[in-house]
Protein backbone atom coordinates (compact mmCIF):
# COMPACT_ATOMS: atom_id res chain seq x y z
CA UNK A 1 0.00 0.00 0.00
CA UNK A 2 2.42 2.26 1.26
CA UNK A 3 5.10 1.24 -2.55
CA UNK A 4 1.96 1.97 -4.35
CA UNK A 5 1.24 5.47 -2.91
CA UNK A 6 4.84 6.55 -3.22
CA UNK A 7 4.95 5.34 -6.80
CA UNK A 8 1.65 7.61 -8.01
CA UNK A 9 3.36 10.35 -6.09
CA UNK A 10 6.30 10.22 -8.26
CA UNK A 11 4.77 10.12 -11.93
CA UNK A 12 2.83 13.08 -10.57
CA UNK A 13 6.00 15.27 -9.81
CA UNK A 14 7.51 14.40 -13.14
CA UNK A 15 4.45 15.82 -14.62
CA UNK A 16 4.32 18.67 -13.09
CA UNK A 17 8.24 18.92 -13.12
CA UNK A 18 7.94 18.83 -16.85
CA UNK A 19 4.95 20.85 -17.49
CA UNK A 20 6.75 23.78 -15.13
CA UNK A 21 9.82 23.42 -17.21
CA UNK A 22 7.87 24.04 -20.22
CA UNK A 23 6.05 27.02 -18.80
CA UNK A 24 9.14 28.81 -17.70
CA UNK A 25 10.51 28.04 -21.35
CA UNK A 26 7.86 29.25 -22.64
CA UNK A 27 7.81 32.66 -20.27
CA UNK A 28 11.30 33.42 -20.59
CA UNK A 29 11.11 32.89 -24.48
CA UNK A 30 8.42 35.17 -24.57
CA UNK A 31 9.34 37.65 -22.91
CA UNK A 32 12.96 37.61 -24.90
CA UNK A 33 10.54 37.92 -28.31
CA UNK A 34 8.54 40.75 -26.98
CA UNK A 35 11.59 42.48 -26.03
CA UNK A 36 13.79 41.97 -29.48
CA UNK A 37 9.97 43.30 -31.53
CA UNK A 38 8.96 46.50 -29.26
CA UNK A 39 13.07 47.56 -29.07
CA UNK A 40 13.64 46.41 -32.81
CA UNK A 41 12.28 49.71 -34.03
CA UNK A 42 15.07 51.50 -35.91
CA UNK A 43 15.33 55.37 -36.03
CA UNK A 44 15.10 56.81 -38.65
CA UNK A 45 17.71 59.04 -40.51
CA UNK A 46 16.54 62.43 -40.73
CA UNK A 47 17.38 63.97 -43.97
CA UNK A 48 17.17 67.35 -45.33
CA UNK A 49 18.77 69.86 -47.72
CA UNK A 50 18.80 73.77 -46.88
CA UNK A 51 20.53 76.82 -48.27
CA UNK A 52 21.38 79.79 -46.87
CA UNK A 53 20.70 83.51 -48.13
CA UNK A 54 21.44 86.62 -45.70
CA UNK A 55 21.36 90.32 -45.31
CA UNK A 56 22.01 92.74 -42.42
CA UNK A 57 18.38 92.45 -40.90
CA UNK A 58 17.97 88.36 -41.25
CA UNK A 59 19.41 84.86 -42.26
CA UNK A 60 16.74 82.61 -44.30
CA UNK A 61 16.84 79.26 -44.13
CA UNK A 62 15.15 77.42 -47.09
CA UNK A 63 13.55 74.05 -46.89
CA UNK A 64 15.42 72.14 -50.17
CA UNK A 65 13.80 68.67 -49.61
CA UNK A 66 13.53 66.05 -46.95
CA UNK A 67 11.78 65.30 -43.72
CA UNK A 68 9.28 67.32 -42.49
CA UNK A 69 10.68 69.60 -39.38
CA UNK A 70 9.31 70.59 -35.88
CA UNK A 71 10.79 74.40 -35.89
CA UNK A 72 11.14 73.93 -32.03
CA UNK A 73 13.11 70.60 -32.22
CA UNK A 74 15.51 72.61 -34.23
CA UNK A 75 18.35 75.03 -33.12
CA UNK A 76 20.69 77.12 -35.21
CA UNK A 77 24.18 78.10 -35.10
CA UNK A 78 26.42 80.27 -37.19
CA UNK A 79 29.67 80.82 -36.88
CA UNK A 80 31.66 83.29 -38.99
CA UNK A 81 35.29 83.45 -39.94
CA UNK A 82 35.55 80.10 -37.32
CA UNK A 83 34.28 82.40 -34.10
CA UNK A 84 30.15 81.73 -32.86
CA UNK A 85 28.45 84.67 -33.45
CA UNK A 86 24.86 83.19 -33.15
CA UNK A 87 22.59 80.60 -31.36
CA UNK A 88 18.92 80.58 -31.13
CA UNK A 89 16.10 78.37 -31.52
CA UNK A 90 14.63 77.87 -35.09
CA UNK A 91 10.80 78.72 -33.94
CA UNK A 92 8.47 77.73 -31.86
CA UNK A 93 7.25 73.97 -31.13
CA UNK A 94 4.85 72.85 -33.02
CA UNK A 95 5.01 75.02 -35.93
CA UNK A 96 6.31 72.74 -38.96
CA UNK A 97 8.67 73.37 -41.43
CA UNK A 98 8.77 71.53 -44.52
CA UNK A 99 9.67 71.73 -48.49
CA UNK A 100 9.48 75.34 -50.08
CA UNK A 101 8.71 77.17 -46.90
CA UNK A 102 11.59 79.68 -45.30
CA UNK A 103 12.48 80.16 -41.99
CA UNK A 104 13.94 83.51 -41.22
CA UNK A 105 16.36 83.86 -38.45
CA UNK A 106 16.20 88.05 -37.74
CA UNK A 107 19.05 89.64 -36.37
CA UNK A 108 19.56 92.20 -33.77
CA UNK A 109 22.87 93.58 -35.10
CA UNK A 110 24.43 92.52 -38.66
CA UNK A 111 26.65 90.15 -38.49
CA UNK A 112 30.68 91.01 -38.74
CA UNK A 113 31.79 90.23 -42.14
CA UNK A 114 33.01 87.41 -43.71
CA UNK A 115 32.14 83.87 -44.57
CA UNK A 116 29.45 82.52 -42.11
CA UNK A 117 28.61 79.08 -41.73
CA UNK A 118 24.98 78.10 -40.61
CA UNK A 119 24.61 74.80 -38.69
CA UNK A 120 21.11 73.33 -38.04
CA UNK A 121 21.19 70.70 -35.22
CA UNK A 122 18.41 68.75 -33.96
CA UNK A 123 18.07 68.91 -30.36
CA UNK A 124 16.96 66.00 -29.20
CA UNK A 125 18.65 63.66 -31.53
CA UNK A 126 22.06 65.86 -30.38
CA UNK A 127 22.38 65.66 -34.83
CA UNK A 128 23.65 68.06 -37.23
CA UNK A 129 20.68 67.99 -39.70
CA UNK A 130 22.28 70.53 -42.64
CA UNK A 131 25.04 72.96 -43.20
CA UNK A 132 25.17 75.81 -45.28
CA UNK A 133 27.58 78.32 -45.89
CA UNK A 134 26.70 82.70 -46.62
CA UNK A 135 29.23 85.48 -47.35
CA UNK A 136 28.77 88.95 -45.50
CA UNK A 137 30.52 91.69 -46.80
CA UNK A 138 30.76 95.21 -44.83
CA UNK A 139 27.42 96.05 -45.81
CA UNK A 140 26.36 92.61 -44.65
CA UNK A 141 24.66 91.62 -48.18
CA UNK A 142 25.56 88.44 -50.03
CA UNK A 143 29.10 88.61 -52.04
CA UNK A 144 30.59 86.66 -54.42
CA UNK A 145 32.35 83.83 -52.33
CA UNK A 146 36.21 83.99 -51.95
CA UNK A 147 37.86 81.81 -54.55
CA UNK A 148 35.37 82.25 -56.79
CA UNK A 149 36.89 83.36 -59.51
CA UNK A 150 37.58 82.95 -63.97
CA UNK A 151 40.00 82.79 -66.31
CA UNK A 152 39.66 83.04 -69.99
CA UNK A 153 41.67 82.18 -72.71
CA UNK A 154 40.81 82.54 -76.30
CA UNK A 155 41.90 80.04 -78.95
CA UNK A 156 43.40 78.14 -76.49
CA UNK A 157 45.87 80.71 -75.76
CA UNK A 158 47.66 80.63 -79.30
CA UNK A 159 46.08 83.71 -81.07
CA UNK A 160 43.10 85.60 -80.16
CA UNK A 161 43.25 87.51 -83.84
CA UNK A 162 40.25 86.85 -85.34
CA UNK A 163 39.30 87.69 -89.09
CA UNK A 164 35.61 88.25 -89.03
CA UNK A 165 32.99 86.98 -89.77
CA UNK A 166 34.61 83.94 -87.86
CA UNK A 167 35.02 82.06 -84.79
CA UNK A 168 36.74 81.93 -81.30
CA UNK A 169 36.81 79.45 -78.91
CA UNK A 170 36.38 80.82 -75.69
CA UNK A 171 37.48 78.37 -72.81
CA UNK A 172 36.65 79.83 -68.96
CA UNK A 173 38.33 78.10 -66.21
CA UNK A 174 35.83 78.60 -63.14
CA UNK A 175 37.18 77.98 -59.75
CA UNK A 176 34.43 77.68 -56.92
CA UNK A 177 35.47 77.33 -53.32
CA UNK A 178 32.30 74.82 -52.76
CA UNK A 179 32.99 72.95 -55.65
CA UNK A 180 32.33 72.16 -59.61
CA UNK A 181 28.66 71.36 -58.83
CA UNK A 182 27.96 74.89 -57.17
CA UNK A 183 28.29 76.68 -60.62
CA UNK A 184 24.96 77.14 -62.37
CA UNK A 185 26.20 78.59 -65.77
CA UNK A 186 28.65 80.61 -67.56
CA UNK A 187 27.94 82.87 -70.64
CA UNK A 188 29.40 84.92 -72.25
CA UNK A 189 28.85 88.74 -73.33
CA UNK A 190 29.87 89.74 -77.51
CA UNK A 191 28.29 93.08 -77.21
CA UNK A 192 32.14 93.90 -77.94
CA UNK A 193 32.03 92.17 -80.84
CA UNK A 194 28.90 93.05 -81.77
CA UNK A 195 27.25 89.30 -80.90
CA UNK A 196 24.46 88.71 -78.43
CA UNK A 197 24.46 89.39 -74.93
CA UNK A 198 24.05 86.22 -74.02
CA UNK A 199 26.00 82.95 -75.02
CA UNK A 200 26.30 79.98 -72.80
CA UNK A 201 29.13 78.32 -72.23
CA UNK A 202 29.37 74.53 -71.59
CA UNK A 203 31.04 72.16 -69.48
CA UNK A 204 29.76 68.96 -70.98
CA UNK A 205 32.18 68.33 -73.62
CA UNK A 206 30.56 69.55 -76.45
CA UNK A 207 30.56 71.96 -78.98
CA UNK A 208 34.13 72.83 -78.19
CA UNK A 209 34.67 71.95 -75.02
CA UNK A 210 37.46 69.33 -74.40
CA UNK A 211 36.34 67.41 -71.54
CA UNK A 212 32.76 66.92 -69.31
CA UNK A 213 32.82 68.10 -66.15
CA UNK A 214 36.45 69.40 -65.56
CA UNK A 215 35.33 72.91 -64.55
CA UNK A 216 36.66 74.09 -67.76
CA UNK A 217 33.92 75.54 -69.61
CA UNK A 218 34.12 76.23 -73.29
CA UNK A 219 31.79 77.97 -76.16
CA UNK A 220 32.51 78.87 -80.28
CA UNK A 221 31.76 82.50 -80.35
CA UNK A 222 30.61 84.07 -83.45
CA UNK A 223 32.44 87.15 -84.56
CA UNK A 224 30.20 88.22 -87.05
CA UNK A 225 31.20 90.22 -90.34
CA UNK A 226 29.89 93.68 -88.55
CA UNK A 227 32.11 93.99 -86.02
CA UNK A 228 34.22 96.99 -85.49
CA UNK A 229 37.53 95.97 -86.16
CA UNK A 230 40.35 96.42 -83.96
CA UNK A 231 41.13 95.36 -80.15
CA UNK A 232 37.23 94.47 -78.98
CA UNK A 233 36.34 93.02 -75.31
CA UNK A 234 34.53 90.27 -74.49
CA UNK A 235 32.80 89.37 -70.93
CA UNK A 236 32.19 86.16 -68.90
CA UNK A 237 30.47 85.35 -66.17
CA UNK A 238 29.90 82.51 -64.03
CA UNK A 239 26.55 82.65 -61.75
CA UNK A 240 26.46 79.90 -58.85
CA UNK A 241 23.88 78.31 -57.11
CA UNK A 242 23.58 81.11 -54.42
CA UNK A 243 22.86 83.30 -57.30
CA UNK A 244 26.73 85.00 -56.68
CA UNK A 245 28.59 85.86 -59.43
CA UNK A 246 31.83 86.01 -60.69
CA UNK A 247 32.93 87.55 -63.88
CA UNK A 248 36.33 88.58 -66.33
CA UNK A 249 37.32 89.50 -69.65
CA UNK A 250 39.43 88.72 -72.79
CA UNK A 251 40.84 90.73 -75.87
CA UNK A 252 40.11 89.99 -79.04
CA UNK A 253 41.69 91.51 -82.29
CA UNK A 254 38.99 91.88 -84.91
CA UNK A 255 40.46 92.38 -88.41
CA UNK B 1 8.00 -5.32 -4.36
CA UNK B 2 7.12 -3.06 -7.14
CA UNK B 3 4.52 -4.70 -9.23
CA UNK B 4 5.18 -6.09 -12.88
CA UNK B 5 2.55 -3.73 -14.79
CA UNK B 6 3.31 -0.70 -12.36
CA UNK B 7 7.25 -0.96 -13.55
CA UNK B 8 5.96 -1.30 -17.35
CA UNK B 9 3.42 1.42 -17.52
CA UNK B 10 6.19 3.91 -15.63
CA UNK B 11 8.69 3.13 -18.57
CA UNK B 12 5.91 3.98 -20.98
CA UNK B 13 5.44 6.89 -19.15
CA UNK B 14 9.13 8.10 -19.33
CA UNK B 15 9.21 7.81 -22.82
CA UNK B 16 6.50 9.62 -23.61
CA UNK B 17 7.79 12.38 -21.90
CA UNK B 18 11.23 12.21 -23.28
CA UNK B 19 9.68 12.38 -27.06
CA UNK B 20 7.03 15.09 -26.01
CA UNK B 21 9.81 17.21 -24.42
CA UNK B 22 11.72 16.56 -27.58
CA UNK B 23 8.84 17.49 -30.01
CA UNK B 24 8.29 20.72 -27.54
CA UNK B 25 12.48 21.81 -27.39
CA UNK B 26 12.31 21.81 -31.51
CA UNK B 27 9.07 23.76 -31.15
CA UNK B 28 10.77 26.38 -29.15
CA UNK B 29 13.95 26.31 -31.12
CA UNK B 30 11.76 27.56 -34.19
CA UNK B 31 10.01 29.85 -32.59
CA UNK B 32 13.37 31.38 -31.17
CA UNK B 33 14.82 31.61 -34.48
CA UNK B 34 11.64 33.13 -36.04
CA UNK B 35 11.39 35.65 -33.80
CA UNK B 36 15.29 36.13 -34.01
CA UNK B 37 14.05 36.72 -38.14
CA UNK B 38 11.55 39.07 -37.73
CA UNK B 39 13.82 41.24 -35.89
CA UNK B 40 16.21 41.32 -37.77
CA UNK B 41 13.86 41.90 -40.68
CA UNK B 42 11.80 44.80 -39.06
CA UNK B 43 15.03 46.34 -37.74
CA UNK B 44 16.83 46.70 -40.60
CA UNK B 45 14.57 46.55 -43.79
CA UNK B 46 13.09 49.96 -43.56
CA UNK B 47 16.73 50.97 -43.19
CA UNK B 48 17.97 49.51 -45.93
CA UNK B 49 15.23 50.63 -47.99
CA UNK B 50 15.07 54.31 -46.64
CA UNK B 51 18.69 54.34 -47.66
CA UNK B 52 18.27 53.10 -51.00
CA UNK B 53 15.62 55.31 -51.77
CA UNK B 54 17.93 58.39 -50.69
CA UNK B 55 20.64 57.25 -52.95
CA UNK B 56 17.91 57.55 -55.65
CA UNK B 57 16.73 60.74 -54.85
CA UNK B 58 20.11 62.28 -54.88
CA UNK B 59 21.01 60.35 -58.52
CA UNK B 60 18.01 61.65 -59.97
CA UNK B 61 18.28 65.02 -58.34
CA UNK B 62 21.70 65.46 -59.85
CA UNK B 63 20.15 64.28 -63.05
CA UNK B 64 17.42 66.85 -63.12
CA UNK B 65 19.63 69.59 -62.23
CA UNK B 66 22.34 69.07 -65.18
CA UNK B 67 19.62 68.37 -67.53
CA UNK B 68 18.13 71.82 -66.44
CA UNK B 69 21.23 73.56 -66.77
CA UNK B 70 22.17 71.56 -70.22
CA UNK B 71 18.46 72.83 -71.21
CA UNK B 72 18.65 76.56 -70.23
CA UNK B 73 22.27 76.67 -71.89
CA UNK B 74 21.55 74.80 -75.30
CA UNK B 75 18.86 78.00 -75.92
CA UNK B 76 21.55 79.80 -76.54
CA UNK B 77 23.73 77.47 -78.04
CA UNK B 78 21.79 74.93 -80.12
CA UNK B 79 23.45 72.26 -78.48
CA UNK B 80 21.11 68.64 -78.44
CA UNK B 81 21.60 66.81 -74.83
CA UNK B 82 20.61 63.48 -73.53
CA UNK B 83 19.74 63.49 -70.10
CA UNK B 84 19.53 60.15 -68.45
CA UNK B 85 17.42 59.67 -65.39
CA UNK B 86 18.65 56.39 -63.36
CA UNK B 87 16.77 53.32 -62.04
CA UNK B 88 17.04 53.18 -58.06
CA UNK B 89 19.56 51.67 -56.68
CA UNK B 90 19.30 47.90 -56.02
CA UNK B 91 18.85 47.95 -51.65
CA UNK B 92 21.03 45.78 -49.50
CA UNK B 93 19.58 42.86 -48.23
CA UNK B 94 19.52 41.23 -45.14
CA UNK B 95 20.76 37.34 -45.57
CA UNK B 96 18.79 34.53 -43.14
CA UNK B 97 20.70 31.14 -42.81
CA UNK B 98 18.20 28.20 -44.14
CA UNK B 99 15.83 30.85 -45.13
CA UNK B 100 18.08 32.69 -48.39
CA UNK B 101 17.96 36.63 -48.44
CA UNK B 102 14.81 39.68 -47.18
CA UNK B 103 15.18 42.66 -49.04
CA UNK B 104 12.84 46.08 -49.12
CA UNK B 105 10.42 46.64 -51.64
CA UNK B 106 12.10 48.27 -54.11
CA UNK B 107 10.88 52.12 -55.13
CA UNK B 108 9.24 52.58 -58.21
CA UNK B 109 8.89 56.25 -60.45
CA UNK B 110 7.77 57.87 -63.65
CA UNK B 111 9.48 60.17 -65.94
CA UNK B 112 7.01 62.21 -67.98
CA UNK B 113 6.09 65.18 -70.51
CA UNK B 114 3.70 67.19 -70.22
CA UNK B 115 3.67 69.65 -73.10
CA UNK B 116 1.11 72.27 -71.75
CA UNK B 117 1.85 72.46 -67.98
CA UNK B 118 3.13 75.99 -67.55
CA UNK B 119 2.96 79.52 -69.54
CA UNK B 120 5.29 82.30 -69.58
CA UNK B 121 4.32 85.89 -70.52
CA UNK B 122 6.72 88.77 -70.78
CA UNK B 123 6.00 92.51 -71.52
CA UNK B 124 7.98 95.73 -70.91
CA UNK B 125 6.60 99.23 -70.50
CA UNK B 126 8.32 102.08 -72.96
CA UNK B 127 8.74 105.39 -71.22
CA UNK B 128 5.99 106.44 -73.51
CA UNK B 129 3.74 104.14 -71.94
CA UNK B 130 3.11 101.56 -75.02
CA UNK B 131 3.46 97.69 -74.17
CA UNK B 132 5.51 95.87 -75.81
CA UNK B 133 5.17 92.11 -76.07
CA UNK B 134 8.43 90.01 -75.76
CA UNK B 135 6.64 86.25 -75.13
CA UNK B 136 3.28 85.57 -75.07
CA UNK B 137 2.20 82.43 -73.71
CA UNK B 138 5.84 80.52 -74.16
CA UNK B 139 7.71 78.13 -72.39
CA UNK B 140 5.49 75.75 -71.88
CA UNK B 141 5.85 71.99 -71.37
CA UNK B 142 7.39 70.17 -68.14
CA UNK B 143 9.44 67.51 -67.41
CA UNK B 144 8.78 65.47 -64.11
CA UNK B 145 9.66 62.69 -62.24
CA UNK B 146 7.33 60.55 -59.73
CA UNK B 147 8.82 58.44 -57.08
CA UNK B 148 6.35 56.28 -54.82
CA UNK B 149 8.56 55.19 -51.92
CA UNK B 150 7.72 53.32 -49.08
CA UNK B 151 10.29 54.03 -46.37
CA UNK B 152 10.86 57.72 -46.55
CA UNK B 153 8.08 60.37 -48.03
CA UNK B 154 7.51 60.37 -51.57
CA UNK B 155 9.23 62.87 -54.31
CA UNK B 156 9.49 64.33 -57.22
CA UNK B 157 11.44 66.69 -59.23
CA UNK B 158 10.64 68.68 -62.68
CA UNK B 159 11.80 71.26 -64.91
CA UNK B 160 9.53 74.11 -66.35
CA UNK B 161 10.50 77.70 -67.12
CA UNK B 162 13.65 76.39 -67.60
CA UNK B 163 14.03 76.13 -63.83
CA UNK B 164 14.39 72.27 -61.86
CA UNK B 165 12.37 72.27 -59.22
CA UNK B 166 12.33 69.41 -56.10
CA UNK B 167 8.43 68.62 -55.17
CA UNK B 168 7.15 66.72 -52.25
CA UNK B 169 3.45 66.36 -52.15
CA UNK B 170 1.72 69.75 -52.58
CA UNK B 171 5.06 71.41 -51.93
CA UNK B 172 7.95 72.45 -54.61
CA UNK B 173 10.73 74.16 -54.33
CA UNK B 174 13.12 75.83 -56.92
CA UNK B 175 16.81 74.01 -56.29
CA UNK B 176 18.24 76.18 -59.48
CA UNK B 177 16.06 78.86 -61.71
CA UNK B 178 16.33 79.85 -65.04
CA UNK B 179 19.21 82.06 -65.84
CA UNK B 180 18.15 85.68 -64.58
CA UNK B 181 20.67 88.30 -64.31
CA UNK B 182 19.35 90.67 -62.08
CA UNK B 183 22.06 94.35 -61.86
CA UNK B 184 21.22 97.21 -60.44
CA UNK B 185 23.99 98.73 -61.74
CA UNK B 186 24.03 102.65 -60.98
CA UNK B 187 21.08 104.55 -59.39
CA UNK B 188 19.88 105.81 -62.66
CA UNK B 189 19.54 102.16 -64.59
CA UNK B 190 18.83 98.79 -64.04
CA UNK B 191 20.25 95.65 -65.64
CA UNK B 192 17.99 92.68 -66.53
CA UNK B 193 18.34 89.63 -68.51
CA UNK B 194 16.10 86.53 -68.56
CA UNK B 195 16.44 83.39 -70.59
CA UNK B 196 12.66 81.07 -70.77
CA UNK B 197 13.40 77.85 -72.58
CA UNK B 198 9.92 76.23 -73.78
CA UNK B 199 9.99 72.35 -73.94
CA UNK B 200 7.65 71.32 -76.84
CA UNK B 201 6.40 66.88 -77.77
CA UNK B 202 4.00 64.73 -77.67
CA UNK B 203 2.77 63.93 -74.35
CA UNK B 204 4.57 60.86 -72.78
CA UNK B 205 5.69 58.74 -69.85
CA UNK B 206 8.41 56.08 -69.19
CA UNK B 207 8.74 54.05 -66.14
CA UNK B 208 12.19 54.17 -64.14
CA UNK B 209 11.40 50.85 -61.70
CA UNK B 210 13.90 48.72 -63.56
CA UNK B 211 16.13 50.78 -66.51
CA UNK B 212 17.43 53.85 -66.93
CA UNK B 213 14.94 56.70 -68.70
CA UNK B 214 16.85 58.33 -71.68
CA UNK B 215 15.40 61.98 -72.20
CA UNK B 216 16.82 64.12 -75.77
CA UNK B 217 16.39 67.10 -75.62
CA UNK B 218 16.94 68.93 -79.14
CA UNK B 219 17.14 73.13 -79.26
CA UNK B 220 14.98 74.69 -82.14
CA UNK B 221 15.68 77.97 -83.34
CA UNK B 222 15.87 80.81 -80.67
CA UNK B 223 15.42 84.49 -80.33
CA UNK B 224 16.64 86.98 -77.89
CA UNK B 225 15.69 90.36 -77.15
CA UNK B 226 18.45 92.32 -76.64
CA UNK B 227 19.27 95.92 -75.89
CA UNK B 228 22.07 97.75 -75.56
CA UNK B 229 20.60 100.86 -74.25
CA UNK B 230 17.60 101.14 -71.89
CA UNK B 231 13.87 100.11 -73.61
CA UNK B 232 12.12 99.66 -70.97
CA UNK B 233 10.15 101.93 -67.97
CA UNK B 234 8.81 98.67 -66.77
CA UNK B 235 8.86 94.43 -67.07
CA UNK B 236 5.84 92.54 -66.42
CA UNK B 237 6.25 88.68 -66.02
CA UNK B 238 3.17 86.38 -65.59
CA UNK B 239 4.02 82.78 -65.19
CA UNK B 240 1.08 79.93 -64.99
CA UNK B 241 2.45 77.43 -63.06
CA UNK B 242 1.46 74.03 -60.69
CA UNK B 243 4.07 75.14 -58.48
CA UNK B 244 3.30 79.12 -57.48
CA UNK B 245 4.46 79.87 -54.24
CA UNK B 246 7.91 78.39 -54.84
CA UNK B 247 8.50 80.63 -57.81
CA UNK B 248 7.32 83.79 -56.08
CA UNK B 249 10.24 82.27 -53.12
CA UNK B 250 12.61 81.88 -55.69
CA UNK B 251 11.75 85.36 -57.50
CA UNK B 252 12.03 86.76 -53.98
CA UNK B 253 15.12 85.90 -53.16
CA UNK B 254 16.74 86.65 -56.37
CA UNK B 255 15.27 90.21 -56.18
CA UNK B 256 16.66 91.11 -52.51
CA UNK B 257 20.18 89.76 -53.02
CA UNK B 258 20.29 91.65 -55.98
CA UNK B 259 19.52 94.59 -53.51
CA UNK B 260 16.04 95.42 -55.18
CA UNK B 261 13.67 96.46 -52.39
CA UNK B 262 9.82 95.58 -52.76
CA UNK B 263 8.59 98.97 -50.47
CA UNK B 264 10.81 102.07 -49.85
CA UNK B 265 9.79 103.94 -47.17
CA UNK B 266 11.21 107.09 -48.28
CA UNK B 267 11.66 107.53 -52.22
CA UNK B 268 13.98 110.79 -52.75
CA UNK B 269 12.31 113.01 -55.20
CA UNK B 270 11.85 111.22 -58.68
CA UNK B 271 12.64 107.75 -57.52
CA UNK B 272 10.07 104.59 -57.54
CA UNK B 273 8.89 103.19 -54.18
CA UNK B 274 9.21 100.09 -55.47
CA UNK B 275 11.64 98.32 -57.29
CA UNK B 276 9.69 94.91 -57.76
CA UNK B 277 6.78 93.08 -56.40
CA UNK B 278 5.44 89.53 -56.71
CA UNK B 279 1.70 88.61 -56.63
CA UNK B 280 -0.10 84.76 -56.67
CA UNK B 281 -3.22 84.21 -58.01
CA UNK B 282 -4.67 82.83 -55.89
CA UNK B 283 -2.86 85.07 -53.24
CA UNK B 284 -1.97 82.94 -51.22
CA UNK B 285 -0.09 81.07 -53.92
CA UNK B 286 -1.83 77.64 -53.24
CA UNK B 287 -2.83 75.54 -55.91
CA UNK B 288 -5.95 73.76 -54.61
CA UNK B 289 -7.39 74.19 -58.54
CA UNK B 290 -4.63 72.82 -59.82
CA UNK B 291 -1.89 75.18 -60.46
CA UNK B 292 -1.66 79.55 -60.02
CA UNK B 293 -0.21 82.66 -61.39
CA UNK B 294 2.63 84.51 -60.48
CA UNK B 295 2.92 88.01 -61.64
CA UNK B 296 6.14 89.82 -61.47
CA UNK B 297 6.40 93.67 -62.05
CA UNK B 298 9.89 95.43 -62.34
CA UNK B 299 10.05 99.28 -62.00
CA UNK B 300 13.02 101.14 -63.38
CA UNK B 301 15.02 102.96 -60.45
CA UNK B 302 13.33 106.21 -61.50
CA UNK B 303 9.61 106.86 -61.99
CA UNK B 304 7.95 107.25 -65.70
CA UNK B 305 11.51 106.71 -67.04
CA UNK B 306 12.93 104.02 -69.91
CA UNK B 307 15.73 102.99 -67.27
CA UNK B 308 15.86 99.23 -67.84
CA UNK B 309 18.22 97.70 -70.09
CA UNK B 310 15.96 94.62 -70.72
CA UNK B 311 17.27 91.29 -72.34
CA UNK B 312 15.06 88.09 -72.94
CA UNK B 313 15.76 85.47 -73.98
CA UNK B 314 13.25 82.32 -75.38
CA UNK B 315 13.19 79.36 -77.70
CA UNK B 316 12.11 76.23 -77.63
CA UNK B 317 13.20 72.68 -77.25
CA UNK B 318 12.32 69.62 -78.66
CA UNK B 319 11.62 66.74 -75.63
CA UNK B 320 11.52 62.91 -76.15
CA UNK B 321 11.54 60.20 -73.95
CA UNK B 322 13.08 56.55 -74.38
Amino acid sequence: MQHKTGGRDAAVSDIVGTVLLIGVTVALVGAAALQLTQAGTPEMAIRLAMTATGNSTAITLLHAGGSSLDEGQLNVLVTVNGTRALQTAAGPVGARWSVGNALVIPLSEPLPPGQAEVTLVHVDRSEVLATAAIYFRSNAAALTPAGFTLEATLNGGVNSTITAPGQVLATVAVTHPDGRKMVRYVFANTTGVDGPSWAALRDDGTHGDAAAADSTWSALLAVPFSSIRGDRTLGFTAVDLAGASASTTAMVNVV
Amino acid sequence: MIPKRLTARKAALAGDERALAGAIGIILMLAVAVTVYAHTVRGNIPVYGEQAEHAWDERVSTAFQDLGRSIAGGISTGAPVTGTIPAPPPPEKISLPFLGSAGPVAPAGTVAFAPACTRASVLHTLGSGQIVTDLAGGSNGCLTFHATTLYSPPFGYAIEMGGVLRVQGQSAVILAGPPLQLDPATPTEYRIALALPGLRGSAASASADSADVHVDVVPGPSASEVEQEPNAARATWTFDTSHPAAWKTWLDARFVQAGLVASRASPLPGQSSSDYSIACVPVDCSTAAGGGQVNVVIEGPRTDMQDIRLSITYGLADVSIR
